[in-house]
């Protein structure tokens, strides 16, 4: 039988996506028996950033700022607006290094069926952004409440007179086309390119 | 093995996603599926046909296999998606699951199709209106055309308003939803070639649906606007 206080921290470990019962306790005994000073050192960043964060006054996503080091940079340009459905997008986006505009955060995509419509994702606070924005850049993920989200999006901005554009779906660099599925290849030859 | 459409997919676990599937021999049914490997990502989306065979007699079925039948890219785009979305959104409302409907399924089916041929305003309205009212009869909620409330034949030249549950019932042309006669033997033909026909077969739908609906209003609809 474990003490109360293991398995207060087994069963808080459990929160976590992806962790059962069996790893949260192989966790928890190594931060007791292993690494007592990690096991602070985590307890303290948890609590700190669960305290401090929260989201950007402008794109919404993660920050203890209170607009993100994104926003505030004056060397990013400011007419671009990228709109992503998770703070994670961003950090992808962020990584290939290849955007220089700014962002904006949807925390979800339109599904009326789970009771999220427009109102629910902050569709008003989008188009307050929209101005001095010269072209929106819809990255929601390409699934089919993706697609009603960024169609959603494209409608408002033309009534604004604003460009919007739609991120290419295509081949992974590195894939095969034999093993593509059909949707993804009837997209990449429906938006080819001239060579 | 038998034909069915996604309705609906929500995560379970962290390996197992719940959906809803309009299937052709057993109508509305909730199955827990494995969340599909990185090929197979496109097979739990909307308005794809699919083959699939599940096992289970309660709420929750297990799905055993489920295959798109032909693989097309997004098959519904723009305005023609928001239509797909409603329709959906309206047959998990009104429909009670494990109950077969299988003409729902192919006017479904085909309303899916007719959708995705095209999405210009009076084909994407028809096809909702169509769906709507043939949802309205499967149900046992058909519309009467052909007489009013009090049995009497539907004239052509004089107006009507509907009430749900009741049917047609005469009334003055300046009353707020009056419905021209012609316009209920059109609807009655399924001959949506005019606006204002679309117009007054939209207030008989949205009316005789209401009390299937229920008071929460359809969050599709929100898109529209």
């Amino acid at each position: 039988m474990l003490s109360p206080l293991i398995d207060h921290l087994i069963r808080s470990l459990r929160i976590l996506p992806g962790v059962g019962p069996k790893s949260a306790q192989r966790m928890a005994l190594y931060l007791l028996e292993r690494n007592r000073e990690g096991a602070l050192a985590l307890a303290q960043a948890i609590t700190n950033a669960a305290e401090h964060v929260k989201h950007c006054v402008s794109c919404r996503t993660l920050t203890e700022q209170n607009q993100c080091s994104i926003c505030a940079n004056p060397r990013r340009d400011a007419s671009l607006l990228c709109v992503v459905e998770s703070p994670a997008d961003i950090f992808a986006l962020e990584q290939s290094a290849s955007f220089n505009g700014k962002y904006f955060v949807l925390h979800g995509r339109l599904s009326p069926i789970d009771g999220i419509g427009p109102a629910e994702l902050g569709m008003d606070k989008l188009l307050e952004r929209l101005n001095g924005v010269t072209e929106v850049i819809v990255a929601t993920n390409p699934t089919m409440e993706g697609e009603a989200t960024a169609h959603y999006i494209a409608e408002k901005a033309k009534q604004r007179g604003i460009k919007v554009t739609r991120i290419a779906h295509g081949v992974p660099i590195g894939g095969e086309l034999e093993y593509i599925d059909g949707g993804t290849l009837a997209h990449a030859l429906a938006s080819r390119r001239e060579l | 093995m038998q034909n069915a459409f996604v309705l609906h997919v929500r995560p379970y676990t962290d390996s197992r996603l719940l959906i809803d599937f309009f299937t052709e021999h057993d109508g509305l049914i909730r199955a827990v599926g494995r969340t599909p490997g990185k090929r197979d990502r496109a097979k739990y989306q909307p308005f794809q046909p699919l083959e699939l065979e599940f096992s289970g007699s309660g709420e929750l079925k297990t799905l055993r296999s489920c295959e798109l039948t032909n693989h097309i890219a997004f098959s519904l785009l723009g305005h023609s998606l928001f239509c797909g979305l409603y329709i959906n959104e309206l047959l998990l409302r009104v429909l009670q699951a494990d109950e077969p409907f299988p003409p729902l399924f192919s006017f479904y089916s085909g309303a899916v199709q007719a959708l995705k041929a095209n999405p210009s305003h009076q084909q994407t309205e028809s096809v909702l209106r169509s769906l709507e009212l043939f949802l309205l009869e499967q149900l046992g909620f058909g519309v009467d055309f052909d007489s009013s409330e009090t049995g009497q034949p539907i004239n052509e030249e004089r107006f009507y308003f509907y009430r749900a549950g009741h049917g047609f019932c005469e009334c003055g042309q300046d009353s707020g939803e009056a419905i021209p006669g012609h316009h209920l033997s059109a609807i009655d033909r399924r001959d949506f070639s005019d606006e204002a026909i679309l117009r007054s077969a939209k207030i008989i739908t949205r009316a005789a649906l209401s009390p299937l609906i229920g008071e929460k209003p359809l969050k599709s609809r929100d898109l529209f606007r």
